[in-house]
């Protein structure tokens, strides 16, 4: 056995091989010692071998513990020692011995997602630790687990959680269709399962939510969701999801019932800020001062007085300031993030004022953006929004206020057109089977 | 899912300002306008009420399916195409010219006209190729985006002080005088949000049931009141005759005391930009969905994305109000939609009437022998696949 072994692996060295003796039999056993556990080689195998061994009742714990079992085909034995498994031969049988080391024994904290008064814990990177969350969460009988192997190279456990009960079979078939014809070399993270597993590759916004939270997973599950967890990665996946779902925290089930819906209220209005309020800016100041009460639009003509060039370019160098000022304070080191922000929000948001280059009235406007951007709960939603403002910029150079209203009706139009697995993604009360029926028209069945 | 039904009567009732109905009613203000408008509730309540009996009896159908049923498929094809071309067609490029050029005016009057008319052509035409479901729900979101503007605006409008009740009084004294019939078509065009059932239909199951059905004829009614009376409230009986953009400066008459916005005029506009998108992607869209029926007899109300066809018809019908806007001017424009108004009447009387034509061949069908009743609504299931 270990000779063929160390053939198809081209004799690595980190595999640990060798033959036991202990004065009545011999054993073969071969594993990585760094994707095993030795303790529980130690108690589980090595123990039972060397003390007081007898082999009826050696043969029996094999037999009895579910840890242990035959395995007849050669061709399945690398494949078993990459994934953590011990490989051990006792006359001319070869057996295995799950023995994978586990990195994570205890839940994470949420980094992400935080709440004030919910749960704490987050998912780690150890797909049966959060299965086992999720079941903890979801203690149904009708949850059902299904197992799937993505990634020609990483070969990567993928889990479907569905309650049995509730889930929507249209949706569940797509997902199935989806997850055969996904092709990826190695599966890192569930990002990319997100891209593979969302059809078309220039989607605007994500029509899979991503959660780090179990307690999210459970309430998704239970509203006849599917979720996907990816082995290796805190992060799952949960799906058909529409607009609401990316605008809601988890502390809005938590709190009392009209703070959590003012709250969710203010998101709203903060999200349109961050997408309109730059458009807007560039519309009043170039295109339609008039809009605004007289005073308002003095005191913004007022605060431009000094600045020696069209809103435009103003909006494009304070909002550039702001996204570097952003994705730098992302990638530094904690110690010198502090730094950064106040050089760059304080110290030049000052003085690039006072010289002139900008109106005070666009650094408050830019501030907003970014801070009602940061108001959004979902990262990746967040991130679409952030995108698409320049999108509401530049028609607005062109068009003025009537731009930005019409360019705010487009959005409405490919929110309203995107699909979540034929689901609606922004609908506002549509009854669970209603897409079904629509979706046996356009099969050809029935359209009413 | 028949809520979606009544957001077509609310926006078609609040489109008629681009569609110069109360420049019509208001030239007749003292010949017979406000007896031609009682008229034409009494009409178009019963029409509506009949025409969504009709509909009920058929689940899941749009108007060329059912025509199909009981009419040759030739005949069918014609009146299709030609309603398509000629009645939905334009009436959205009506208003979206009309639309336009009030914009252009108030927004930004030194904008040569057609570069305004990308913007706003360009986001109609991609809202009206999207699929049947889509629309329903851009036209939700809209709508309830909307409302709170619409609650403002009326409120401002109704408890303004600068009302002038006597002269709304003086007009309605006219009453006495017969109708005359270009405000009577004219009224009706108000109510006729019923008609988009003609396509949107397909969107209602089996045994579905108008709930609320009074809703059509009271709000309409309401907007039609708000349309001609409050311009004479604000500019009084005589002074009323001389504005081209009427409801435009009806709502600069208006101010806002407290907000970031002073004139209720720019309110009116935002409002307004909502509500003509909503009435143009819908026109439109019934044009598309006409038209590939007539080609294929394609009836399925869901595809996402939205397919190559129906992109390149919105894009032809995009250039066709290209090339409307280049050669009609704005006071020819009014003469259309006149015309255009008169011609929508009659052919939603005729509508009405093949409605009850089809109802009782079916019912007919239905009464004489079973067996065959049975095979009726075979068909009928049938023509849905």
């Amino acid at each position: 056995m270990i000779e063929q072994i160390r053939k198809e692996l081209q004799n690595p060295s980190d595999l640990f091989s060798d033959t036991l003796d202990n004065g009545i039999i011999q054993m073969e056993v071969c594993y990585f010692p760094s994707l095993c556990d030795p303790t529980l080689i130690k108690d589980g195998l090595l123990v039972p071998f060397s003390y007081r061994f007898e082999l009826p009742v050696f043969n029996r714990m094999i037999e009895a513990d579910p840890c242990f079992s035959e395995v007849d085909e050669p061709q399945l034995w690398t494949n078993l020692l990459l994934k953590g498994t011990l490989l051990f031969k006792i006359e001319d049988t070869v057996y295995r011995f799950d023995a994978q080391r586990k990195l994570f024994d205890r839940p994470d904290e949420v980094q992400i997602e935080s709440t004030l008064q919910g749960p704490q814990s987050a998912m780690t990177e150890d797909l049966d630790m959060n299965v086992s969350l999720v079941r903890l969460r979801y203690n149904e009988p009708t949850l059902c687990v299904e197992q799937h192997v993505l990634g020609e190279a990483s070969k990567s456990r993928v889990t479907l959680l569905y309650d049995a009960e509730l889930v929507n079979r249209d949706v569940l078939e797509q997902i199935n269709i989806r997850l055969s014809k996904v092709k990826v070399k190695t599966l890192r993270a569930t990002g990319l399962l997100l891209k593979e597993l969302s059809g078309r590759r220039h989607k605007l916004f994500p029509i899979i939510l991503q959660t780090e939270r179990p307690d999210r997973i459970a309430t998704m599950l239970e509203r006849g969701k599917v979720a996907l967890l990816l082995d290796g990665s805190r992060f799952g996946l949960v799906l058909p999801v529409r607009m609401f779902d990316f605008m809601h925290a988890m502390d809005d089930d938590y709190e009392f019932h009209w703070m959590s819906k003012f709250l969710l209220m203010l998101r709203y209005v903060a999200m349109v800020l961050t997408i309109t309020l730059p458009a807007t800016y560039i519309a009043i100041v170039s295109y339609n001062p008039e809009v605004l009460r007289v005073q308002l639009t003095l005191s913004i003509a007022g605060s431009r007085v000094v600045v020696p060039y069209p809103s435009f370019i103003e909006v494009f160098l304070m909002l550039f300031m702001i996204e570097a000022l952003i994705e730098a304070s992302l990638r530094l080191p904690r110690s010198i993030g502090s730094t950064a922000t106040t050089v760059g929000g304080l110290i030049l948001g000052q003085s690039i004022q006072q010289a002139g280059l900008v109106s005070s009235i666009m650094i408050i406007v830019t501030s907003v953006v970014a801070i009602s951007n940061f108001v959004i709960p979902n990262n990746g939603f967040g991130y679409s929004i952030r995108f698409i403002k320049y999108v509401f910029v530049i028609v607005s150079i062109f068009y003025g206020l009537l731009g930005v209203v019409v360019t705010f009706f487009s959005l409405i139009v490919y929110w309203c057109s995107l699909r979540s697995f034929g689901q609606p993604y922004l609908a506002v009360y549509v009854p669970k089977n209603e897409a079904k029926r629509h979706h046996a028209a356009a099969k050809g069945g029935r359209s009413s | 899912m028949i809520r979606y039904f009544y957001y077509h009567v609310f926006y078609v009732g609040m489109i008629n300002i681009m569609m110069f109905v109360p420049t019509l009613l208001i030239r007749d203000r003292f010949h017979g306008a406000v007896s031609g408008m009682l008229v034409a509730i009494a009409i178009s309540s019963v029409m509506s009420l009949v025409t969504m009996a009709c509909f009920e009896r058929f689940p899941g159908l749009g108007y060329p399916e059912i025509s199909d049923l009981y009419l040759p498929r030739w005949l069918t094809k014609v009146n299709i195409l030609s309603a398509a071309l000629f009645v939905w067609l334009p009436s959205g490029i009506i208003v979206l010219y009309s639309y336009a050029e009030t914009a252009r005016m108030f927004f930004y009057p030194d904008m040569p006209p057609l570069v305004n008319l990308i913007l706003l052509a360009g986001a109609a035409a991609w809202a009206s190729c999207q699929s049947t479901r889509t629309v329903q729900f851009i036209q939700e979101i809209a709508m309830v985006l909307i409302t709170p503007l619409i609650i403002l605006f009326l409120l401002k409008a109704i408890t303004n002080e600068n009302m002038n009740w006597d002269a709304i009084r003086y007009v309605a004294g006219y009453v006495r005088i017969a109708p005359s019939f270009i405000t009577i078509a004219a009224s009706t065009f108000l109510f006729s949000g019923y008609m988009s059932l003609v396509l949107f239909n397909r969107m209602h199951e089996e045994g579905f049931k108008f709930k609320f059905r009074w809703v059509v004829p009271l709000f309409s009614s309401l907007f039609l009141a708000v349309t001609f009376f409050v311009p004479i409230g604000f500019h009084g009986t005589v002074g009323v005759q001389e504005y081209v953009y009427l409801w435009s400066m009806t709502a600069d008459s208006m101010a806002l005391d407290y907000g970031f916005i002073n004139r209720v005029l720019y309110v009116f506009l935002l409002m307004f930009t909502g509500i003509s998108l909503l009435y143009v992607m819908n026109t439109w869209h019934t044009t598309i969905h006409f038209i590939r029926y007539t080609l294929n007899g394609y009836k399925s109300v869901e595809e996402t994305p939205a397919s190559r066809i129906n992109i390149w018809f919105s894009v032809g019908i995009g250039a066709a109000a290209f090339v409307y806007m280049y050669f009609i001017s704005t006071e020819e424009n009014q003469r259309v939609s006149e015309v255009w108004i008169i011609t929508r009447f009659f052919v939603e009387i005729l509508t009405v009437f093949m409605m009850l034509y089809f109802v009782w061949r079916q019912k007919k069908s239905k009464s004489k022998n079973k067996p065959r009743a049975e095979a009726q609504s075979a068909a009928i299931g049938k023509a849905a696949e």
